[in-house]
């Protein structure tokens, strides 16, 4: 096959040809390189959602253009459309939700600023008319420290369906800032001698027509091979199937990437080397779907959105006793990370990093999936299904040979009588990785007695583990009989012999997780398959603890009726050109002639004794100018804020890790 | 969310520029100085803006430009740098409960309260009325023989718990928690006293420089820093009100401030500033700058009375051509460093008295903001260490700040309606708004552990509630100290090291 070298793409509707990128660069490397600076870098691992950028795409099939967020930390992109903030619109033109956020105090420090407009922006790409949950879903991968993001949901209501934020009507107001809205209810009847910002501002009205179109040549765009490299590594981009498994063949220790979600971070915090990228995001077949008769057929690389549609529409497509699979999977995938993570990272992606609390695979594993191998063996392609329970053969060992590939992933319908649920215990509900999670499923006939049962639990172990001694023990045994409860209890609490040193730290929780997640199933199915009916106290501890839409007041006093300005709630001096990404942080002023990088290099020991720096290595590394330690510090090597205690070079001796050099 | 950066950048003759986001731009130039052997007067620290702070740029972001002006004094090459996140948590130290925002007080709050609550248990009391039998009274003195005048803490306990509906959600509570066993809700008031200043004296001073132009614009620098409590935006309005000049010209959207316009913070403007820091940044640098626009506005005002019906332009130039100085440095000390400050919040309503607000949407914004960094310090926020000495948590993902679902589904903010203003000194009778809100995050954490004390109730375990900071999931479902909890206990061997050491 041949392999173009050139990466084409629009950047907010310009076309850009970059002959031969470097592989490691990111995109949000590149945007700021050339000065588009208002996407910021934030933690580098798409935790945080400063660097969101959207990218649109069209599928030719499906005649349809979709627009996803991403973190530009971590994202591939030819043949897309990208649009960063300054694509949106700028200060003196601002665009309905910049102009909304700026208005409603949604930007304080505005570091995060632009994320935020790009999450709010993509959701009224994809859907001008949102309900208010999904205003407020739409943030689940953006971190703000300064604001208590009531503002910046304030402003996201504006824009759903129901558009008054203040509906808390039981309190007096005596001067309220309303939701914004001119007309706002919460406006009404307040003594208006102190004249509102506020009341007097017409929003601009969100108009879909007047957005960035979709760059009509890419509506033509195929996909080729690409092949980039650098000295340390090469970039390969098939777009078929076969020409991934012939790639693959020929460089066998290639890595497969495709959110970078995994591999991003790898290479950047862990020091993990890929030095052959496989790119398999262009490549249709590996992202097509059907409809079985038992069961779904999802290609390996659905990017877990995608998984998200599709199960939405398995669970209106089958029959009500098939879905239970679904259904759990669905529910377990709100809570997968973030919006931006969900867009990029794939099935694949997850069943071959193995984490110990993998959001799918606990139910993947329960509810028996098959997953599809395959590779080029001479020239013939083959496939051979591996059941999901065979598919790990040991910690960190799968059952894949070394050409082959994870093609395709069977989840089945449920059987009657089958019962599936997964749990979740996080820190937080939402964008938060799991403590302990479940993927639980019990087969029962006649009613309540039970035929089959897999229960499987994530991290309680490095790796996603199954509970053999409660599975054996419940078949045979009838579900809702409370004795048969007690003992499987009882059974649990040995099941899992954790040691206190586990990893996370946190045994004897993980323990109790474990049981509070049995309970919860065991009364749920009792009920789902009408055993016995159960006391309200216990009906209600079932499901998850539903949170409602949030919503907040604010009731002020009034300024001294003699002021003219002091007092006045106007915006933030700066909020719009934050909005618009058009405010300079600290990295964003323009390179200088001549300037050069600083890097620090810390301590890795907590206390020890400095007895030589040898810099020979890292100054022979090709455009390194300079080491400086304590010796080289001209003036005092000491400072302090009363008493100049403290090193600011460390000389002789390090106390804690992260002391540095320069 | 903007990590520690700089760009140092050598000059002509041992100067230095050096651009970097710092609280404390006075004390950087001093230190860079220090470690390359040059007076102060060589260095200029600018800052344009910073993004967020939080007491965490006050001091510990001075190594950052020290280290970069030793590599530029020695390349003579611009040099900068921005940490990466795992680089600034890792040498800039972490958020710990007992380091951080709020410098010592969120300690002082959470061990007091965490006594009373103790107390009141074990003599079997509402927690509450011990409290309110606590509280000081108008006249009372504090330990630090500071009498307390305008004293309206007591009224604003009162308002808050009234509008809060406190008894009637305490008793629907009970009445929750007596018919569940397996879920449990909790509610927790706690007022709070907070004085807004610096302990030491000499740092309760700020200056202010102001400039008019011939076209009548109105430069402002002051020696406080924009860090996104919209410190910048106050003074903009105090300058307006002060000299009668407008910040936005009829347009209705004020994005593009005409008249007058703030640059950056810069040392060789506004000299010896203090750290914007403690809550104290608009009250300090507020009159500064008013002071300075009040020089102004008198060496004005005989141009405004002679010609009324001028623009403000022609004015100026009319000074102008009589040599009036267009320029006044203004300057403030606190008097007396009195605290007069004080506040209560229930589980989501809070009530403040915060004097008159400079600019009241700004204020929420730092009350909100400030309270849900509370919750995230009382609740998620921990930094965990391996054995070894090496931090864990140096990433979003492993040290969880809160998002935008772990708000109060119902979050209502009051002003305290009976807030007098007439006898308090500060700038326009404003207070201070940063940091009280943060320590009322405890509120959350009290809540929690009532919720705990319900599941033992449940189970007639009345031992007392042993619940750190913060509040995370494991700790509470410990807490609880129920049957399942005990049957899972796994203890620590003798031999055996933990995965991660809490601190």
């Amino acid at each position: 096959m041949t392999f173009r070298n050139k990466l084409r793409f629009y950047l907010n509707g310009t076309s850009v040809k970059i002959d031969n990128p470097d592989p490691d660069i990111t995109l949000l490397n590149y945007v700021r390189s050339i000065g588009l600076t208002g996407t910021k870098l934030g933690c580098g691992e798409g935790g945080c959602g400063a660097c969101t950028i959207m990218i649109s795409s069209y599928d030719q099939i499906l005649n349809k253009i979709s627009h996803i967020l991403a973190n530009a930390c971590l994202t591939p992109f030819d043949g897309k459309h990208i649009i960063t903030i300054e694509g949106i619109r700028n200060a003196k033109n601002p665009h309905p939700v910049q102009e909304c956020l700026t208005l409603l105090h949604g930007s304080q420090c505005g570091f995060c600023t632009p994320g935020v407009v790009m999450s709010l922006y993509s959701l009224l790409r994809n859907n001008p008319n949102p309900s208010e949950e999904e205003a407020e879903e739409c943030f689940d991968g953006n971190l703000c420290r300064c604001t208590s993001y009531r503002p910046i949901l304030d402003a996201a209501k504006m824009f759903a369906n129901n558009t008054c934020v203040e509906t808390n009507g039981q309190h007096e107001p005596q001067e309220n800032v309303g939701c914004g809205k001119a007309n706002c209810c919460k406006l009404n009847n307040v003594d208006t001698t102190f004249s509102h910002n506020f009341s007097q501002i017409q929003f601009k009205k969100y108009d879909a027509t007047q957005e960035l179109i979709f760059p009509p040549s890419l509506m033509k765009y195929t996909p080729e091979p690409l092949h980039f490299h650098s000295s340390n590594s090469k970039w390969f981009r098939p777009v078929t199937l076969d020409q991934l498994l012939s790639l693959k063949a020929e460089y066998l220790n290639a890595t497969l990437v495709s959110g970078n979600t995994r591999i991003g971070i790898e290479t950047k915090f862990e020091n993990i080397k890929h030095d052959v990228q496989i790119y398999v995001g262009d490549i249709s077949e590996f992202k097509s779907w059907a409809f079985k008769e038992d069961g779904l057929s999802l290609g390996a690389n659905m990017t877990i959105s995608n998984v998200q549609t599709v199960l939405k529409e398995a669970c209106n497509y089958y029959k009500p006793h098939q879905i239970q699979i679904f259904e759990a999977l669905l529910e377990n995938l709100k809570r997968f990370a973030t919006n931006q993570i969900r867009n990029t990272s794939t099935l694949a992606g997850n069943i071959i990093a193995n984490s110990s609390t993998s959001d799918l695979i606990p139910l993947l594993l329960s509810s028996k999936s098959i997953f599809s191998l395959t590779s080029l063996q001479s020239t013939l392609k083959k496939s051979r299904p591996i059941p999901s329970v065979s598919f790990w053969t040991g910690y960190n060992q799968d059952c894949r040979e070394i050409s082959e590939i994870l093609e395709n992933i069977f989840i089945p319908c449920s059987n009657h009588g089958q019962y599936v649920r997964a749990y979740k215990q996080s820190k937080k509900h939402y964008g938060s990785r799991a403590i302990v999670n479940a993927g639980l499923s019990v087969v029962l006939r006649h009613n309540s007695h039970v035929q089959e049962a897999c229960f499987v639990f994530g991290g309680m172990s490095r790796a996603i583990v199954r509970a053999p001694n409660a599975e054996n023990f419940i078949v045979g045994k009838r579900w809702g009989d409370e004795n048969v409860l007690e003992q499987l209890i009882e059974i649990l609490y040995e099941e899992f012999q954790l040691s206190f040193s586990v990893t996370g730290g946190m045994a004897t929780y993980h323990k109790t997780l474990v049981i509070g997640f049995i309970n919860k199933f065991w009364y749920d199915v009792t009920k789902s398959a009408n055993i016995a009916t159960l006391s309200p106290d216990i009906e209600n501890s079932i499901g998850e603890i539903k949170r409602s839409i949030s919503k907040g007041s604010q009731t002020i006093g009034r300024p001294d009726k003699d002021n003219k300005i002091v007092g006045k709630p106007i915006s933030y001096a700066s909020a719009m050109k934050q909005t618009t990404g058009q405010a300079i942080y600290l990295d964003d002023i323009p390179k200088i002639e001549g300037e050069l990088y600083g890097a620090f290099v810390t301590s890795q020991k907590a206390h020890a004794k400095i007895l030589n720096i040898d810099p020979s290595q890292a100054l022979n590394v090709p455009g390194v100018k300079g080491f400086f330690s304590a010796k080289d510090v001209p003036g005092k090597n000491s400072w302090g804020f009363i008493i100049p205690d403290e090193e600011v070079f460390a000389s002789k001796e390090v106390f804690y890790i992260g002391k540095f050099n320069l | 969310m903007e990590t520690n950066a700089a760009l140092v950048i050598p000059k002509e003759d041992d100067e230095f520029e050096v651009h970097l986001g710092t609280q404390n731009p006075a004390s950087t130039q001093g230190n860079i100085a220090g470690v390359l052997g040059i007076a102060a007067n060589k260095v200029t620290c600018r800052v344009k803006r910073v993004g967020g702070a939080f007491g965490g740029k006050e001091t510990k972001c001075f190594f950052i430009s020290m280290a970069l002006a030793v590599g530029a004094w020695h390349l003579k090459k611009p040099i900068r740098c921005m940490l990466d996140r795992n680089e600034d948590i890792i040498i800039t130290g972490q958020r710990h409960p007992f380091l951080g925002r709020g410098f010592g007080k969120p300690q002082a709050l959470f061990i007091t309260e965490s006594m009373l609550n103790d107390v009141a248990e074990r003599i079997g009391i509402d927690v509450n009325k011990l409290r309110e039998k606590n509280l000081y009274v108008e006249g009372q003195k504090t330990p630090y023989n500071q009498m307390l005048e305008n004293w309206c803490l007591p009224s604003v306990y009162q308002q808050v718990k009234e509008t809060s509906e406190f008894e009637k959600r305490k008793n629907e509570i009970e009445e929750f928690n007596s018919n569940n066993k397996w879920r449990k809700r909790g509610i927790a008031l706690i007022p709070l006293k907070f004085g807004v200043a610096f302990p030491l004296l000499f740092l309760n001073q700020a200056g202010a420089l102001v400039h008019i132009y011939l076209d009548g614009s109105i430069l402002i620098s002051h020696g406080g820093i924009e860090m996104g409590q919209g410190l910048n935006t106050k003074m903009l309005q105090i300058a307006s009100e002060a000299l009668d000049v407008p910040i936005n010209t009829g347009k209705k959207i004020f994005y593009n401030c005409i008249f007058i316009h703030l640059m950056e913070s810069t040392t060789n403007l506004v000299i010896n500033s203090t750290s914007t820091a403690a809550s104290t940044g608009s009250d300090l640098n507020g009159y500064a700058v008013h002071n300075a626009c009040k020089i102004l506005a008198e060496r004005l005002k005989p141009y405004r009375e002679k010609m009324p019906d001028k623009s403000f332009e022609e004015i100026v130039k009319a000074a102008y051509h009589d040599r009036v100085n267009l320029s006044a440095n203004g300057f403030y000390k606190t008097p007396d460093i009195g605290y007069d400050f004080e506040k209560i919040k229930q589980l989501m309503d809070i009530c403040m008295d915060i004097g008159r607000s400079l600019n009241y949407a700004i204020d929420i914004g730092q009350i909100e903001g400030g309270f849900i960094q509370g919750v995230g310090w009382c609740t998620n926020e921990q930094s965990l260490h391996f054995p070894n000495g090496n931090l864990y948590t140096t990433r979003p993902d492993q040290y969880e700040i809160p998002g935008d679902r772990d708000i109060p589904q119902d979050f209502r903010i009051y002003m305290y309606k009976g807030a007098k203003s007439s006898n308090i000194k500060s700038i326009h009778s404003s207070k201070g708004i940063g940091e009280p809100p943060l320590l009322l995050g405890c509120t959350v954490f009290f809540a929690i552990r009532e919720a705990i004390k319900a599941v033992r109730k449940c189970n007639n375990n009345n031992t007392p509630v042993a619940l750190r900071i913060p509040a995370i999931p494991k700790r509470v479902r410990i807490a609880c100290d129920d049957e399942i909890v005990r049957k899972c206990k796994i203890e620590k061997k003798d031999d055996e090291v933990p995965w991660v050491i809490e601190l």
